[in-house]
């Protein structure tokens, strides 16, 4: 054994070097090993945070209704008032800044699952904008990539070397370190109180109503188009009541907005009830129910909620 | 004037212009072994030394020098000629 | 010639065509050195030397500062206009071209400016051979941020063979995980906050702004000097040694030492071809020589790094720092003689570090009213620090913190146990594992981590 170090240790070429570095590596992959599990088993024992309700949401939820969507989603609807209404359980998976990536691998997730009886969609203008960030965002996924083989082609639309990255234990959980440390205290509970997965915004706006001209060209993200397409298909072939929402805007609008317009027209050929709210008077004239211009506060999340309950029994029992 | 003079004059002069008692230049000094001694404050010392002497450098004798030794034998060529 | 593909490689990477700029620059800069060599008359010499500068420098000036002079000048003369004729129309700047500068083109410039120089000196001899010429700017690791190589360091590297070399290697590699760290762990992660805060300058409070200020220092740090080790890593493993480009400048203890230590490959530069010719030249009119060197050579480096007033106000607040700190160099020698010398040096850094983060407003802001906007706000606006999420803020204070660890221990405590370079190869390669579980854990690696506004 010492001749052979010996040995090796006077060829100081590339036997030597290629040594050095598979030790190194294999070093290397060890600590990544260790400190990976330790960050998983924390990541899923949190109980509370932005990344305990995307786990919620992928792994726990039986909600009866889910509502999908962005910051519009999570910040507006309160499910409280469709468990009162409809007494069916209702849970917001909406996730502040994330786009249609998200809201697809959640839907995918859940539909492994169970069968949710009713889903509603909320979008936004510039939904299917083509945005380098969007795809980056898909990083909150990550940790999920290892057990949920039906959210591979989702996550792997992230980059082409996200593959070989996810190699690595600990990469699922890049920048996640202290909030997987705040999110098994109870420090969130504190900060900002989720009501089945909604956060009610509490600032009232005061500002006059401006104009927003929504007809300036971008180039829209076909890769976007289709999963919105793919959601609808999904929820048609589960058998799943979907409601697509455009919820109120304190703006308005001049022209249309492109993605609106295809979001629009790809509902109505698929027989999909759409509701818009971002020309509702109601709201329009109403600067109070807002916490800026495209988020309701807790009063207008009330009125909004309500407004979209009728509309929905209206709907249902004209069928 | 003998080299090991003009040495200790121009000791004298590094000693005033960068305010430094402790400074004990030999034929082998570098800038960076003396405190103080910088690109700034090097044309302060090339006026000093000048005015002392009483010659002119050129501009590339100036920025020629890569020990105190060859300022020394610049200087003592400059009182030659 | 390996070296010399895998260069041109790189650079067209961007946009195939623009290799044609450094090609014609590179051999235009190579014959014009031997020919300037070779004259014997001083006018030939000097028609060659000015021909290839004039070259240069244009080349330069075109790709980087044509619409600021033309912007600029429509900017003076609807002035006037507005001023003496009271009118309210405007001529619009028609000329604006749509020109990308080529990748690392002043890099590139500099060091065949640096290069033209001392040959002109008759220092060094003119490089006779194309290949390696070429080479020289085109070598890859260095296009993008440099260091600003020297021709006479560069080039003798090259004459020799450059075995693969397991010193070199090990070493080069651990440089670039350390530049990985800099770069993806601080800087990224300070330039979310950063960014989030001084790119919204109006919505935010004083403390807020102050916060973002010093995050923008370390970020600017981490950022320049870990590209710059993630360069001179990548050339040590190709057995190459480039110039240093950083010695723990946020540790300078005025900022005449910071400059010493901050962007070196560059200030030598100036000091060497710009400065010390200017300072000589003026001589006799004593200290207003140092002034008037400083000022010019800082307004230049600062117009050098974009054509932008912004820059230029950065380079006068540097021109006019140094100018105050050689005026009154011996007063404060002798008031640091009254003051223990722990309390000197942290005072100077603390001033050197404030002057710095000051200074870099004007680097930042898009233009000079909206540095003087956040300035204003520091020390008016009142109100809590903007934390939108605790974790962005307790990462790079972590970076922050552990960035002075380093910078300190390098410094002070060189002697002292190191990790880095520890003797036990199992320590150092533990260390080292660390430093990428770290990398894995807190790096940015792309825009996932955000600030989500809303105002």
């Amino acid at each position: 054994m010492i001749k052979l170090a010996k040995k090796i240790s006077i060829k100081q070429g590339y036997v030597y070097l290629f040594l050095k570095v598979g030790v190194f590596l294999l070093l290397a992959f060890f600590f990544d090993f260790i400190l990976g599990s330790f960050l998983s088993k924390f990541y899923f024992k949190q109980t509370s945070g932005w990344e305990y309700r995307t786990k919620f949401s992928i792994e726990d939820t039986k909600a009866d209704i889910l509502v999908f969507g962005a910051s519009r989603a999570q910040q507006q609807y309160n499910p409280l008032f469709f468990e009162e209404r409809l007494h069916q359980t209702c849970y917001n998976v909406g996730r502040d800044g994330q786009p249609i990536f998200y809201y697809y691998a959640v839907l995918k997730s859940i539909v492994k699952r169970y069968t949710p009886k009713m889903i509603i969609l909320d979008i936004e203008n510039e939904v299917f904008k083509e945005d380098q960030s969007s795809y980056d965002r898909i990083s909150v996924l990550l940790p999920f990539y290892k057990n949920h083989p039906e959210l591979h082609s989702i996550i792997e639309q992230k980059s082409p070397f996200e593959k070989f990255k996810l190699q690595s234990y600990v990469y699922p959980y890049n920048s996640m370190l202290f909030k997987i440390a705040i999110g098994n205290t109870e420090f969130n509970k504190k900060r900002n109180i989720d009501i089945n997965g909604y956060v009610p915004l509490t600032r009232v706006l005061d500002e006059q109503i401006r104009n927003v001209d929504l007809s300036k060209k971008y180039v829209i993200d076909s890769i976007k188009v289709n999963l919105y397409k793919s959601f609808i298909s999904e929820c048609l072939r589960a058998n799943i009541k979907l409601y697509i929402v455009c919820s109120p805007y304190f703006f308005n609008s001049i022209g249309s907005d492109t993605s609106m317009q295809l979001a629009t027209e790809i509902a109505k050929r698929n027989n999909i009830d759409y509701f818009d709210f971002s020309k509702d008077k109601l709201f329009l004239n109403n600067s109070k129910f807002f916490d800026d211009t495209v988020h309701v506060n807790v009063e207008g999340s009330k009125i909004f909620t309500n407004k979209l309950i009728d509309s929905i029994i209206f709907k249902s029992q004209k069928q | 004037m003998e080299p090991n003079k003009i040495l200790e004059q121009l000791n004298e002069i590094f000693k005033d212009e960068l305010d430094n008692d402790g400074i004990k230049l030999s034929n082998d000094t570098k800038a960076d072994d003396v405190e103080g001694w910088d690109s700034l404050t090097h044309i302060q010392l090339v006026v000093a030394i000048e005015k002392k002497f009483k010659i002119r450098f050129t501009s590339k004798e100036i920025q020629s020098w890569k020990n105190v030794g060859e300022l020394v034998d610049c200087i003592t060529r400059k009182q030659l000629s | 010639m390996l070296l010399l593909a895998s260069g041109i490689f790189f650079y067209m990477q961007s946009n195939p065509i623009y290799i044609f700029i450094p090609a014609f620059i590179i051999l235009i800069t190579w014959y014009a050195g031997i020919e300037i060599e070779k004259s014997t008359s001083p006018q030939k010499k000097w028609r060659f030397y000015l021909l290839a500068i004039i070259v240069n420098i244009g080349i330069l000036i075109f790709f980087k500062y044509t619409n600021f002079f033309t912007s600029s000048a429509f900017d003076f003369i609807n002035f006037i206009r507005h001023k003496i004729f009271t009118t309210t129309a405007t001529f619009n700047n028609n000329l604006l071209i749509n020109v990308i500068a080529p990748l690392g083109i002043s890099y590139i410039t500099f060091q065949t400016i640096g290069y033209l120089i001392e040959i002109k000196r008759g220092n060094y001899s003119a490089e006779k051979n194309l290949g390696h010429f070429a080479t020289f700017l085109l070598f890859f690791p260095k296009i993008t941020a440099g260091p600003v190589e020297r021709a006479h360091h560069f080039l003798p590297q090259l004459k020799q063979a450059n075995a693969f070399k397991y010193s070199n290697i090990s070493n080069g590699l651990k440089q670039i995980l350390w530049g990985l760290f800099k770069k993806l762990v601080i800087a990224d992660r300070l330039s979310i906050y950063v960014s989030a805060v001084l790119g919204n300058a109006e919505h935010h409070s004083g403390i807020s702004l102050i916060t973002a200020v010093i995050f923008y220092v370390f970020q600017m740090y981490a950022d320049f000097s870990g590209y710059t080790d993630m360069a001179l890593g990548f050339a040590k493993v190709l057995g190459f040694d480039l110039m240093q480009n950083f010695n723990r400048p946020l540790l300078a203890k005025s900022v005449t030492e910071f400059w010493r230590k901050w962007h070196i490959s560059l200030s030598t530069w100036f000091a060497d071809y710009f400065y010390n010719p200017i300072a000589i030249a003026k001589r006799d009119w004593g200290t207003w020589s140092i002034v008037y060197a400083s000022f010019t050579t800082f307004i230049v480096l600062g117009f050098w790094h974009g054509a932008n007033w912004t820059f230029i106000v950065f380079g006068l607040l540097q021109g006019f720092i140094l100018t105050i700190e050689f005026i009154t160099r011996k007063t404060r020698k002798n008031i640091r003689k009254k003051i223990p010398a722990f309390l000197n040096n942290i005072a100077g850094v603390a001033f050197t570090f404030s002057y710095f983060a000051f200074s870099l407003i004007f680097f930042r802001a898009k233009d000079v009213s909206s540095a003087f906007t956040i300035i204003k706000r520091i020390f008016t606006i009142k109100g809590t620090i903007y934390i939108e999420n605790p974790s962005i803020i307790i990462f790079s204070l972590s970076g922050i913190f552990f960035l002075i660890l380093i910078e300190v221990k390098r410094e002070y405590f060189n002697s002292l146990f190191s990790l880095y370079n520890n003797k036990n190869w199992f320590v150092r390669n533990c260390y080292y594992c660390i430093l990428l579980m770290i990398i894995l854990m807190a790096g940015v690696f792309d825009g996932g981590e955000f600030i989500y506004f809303q105002f």
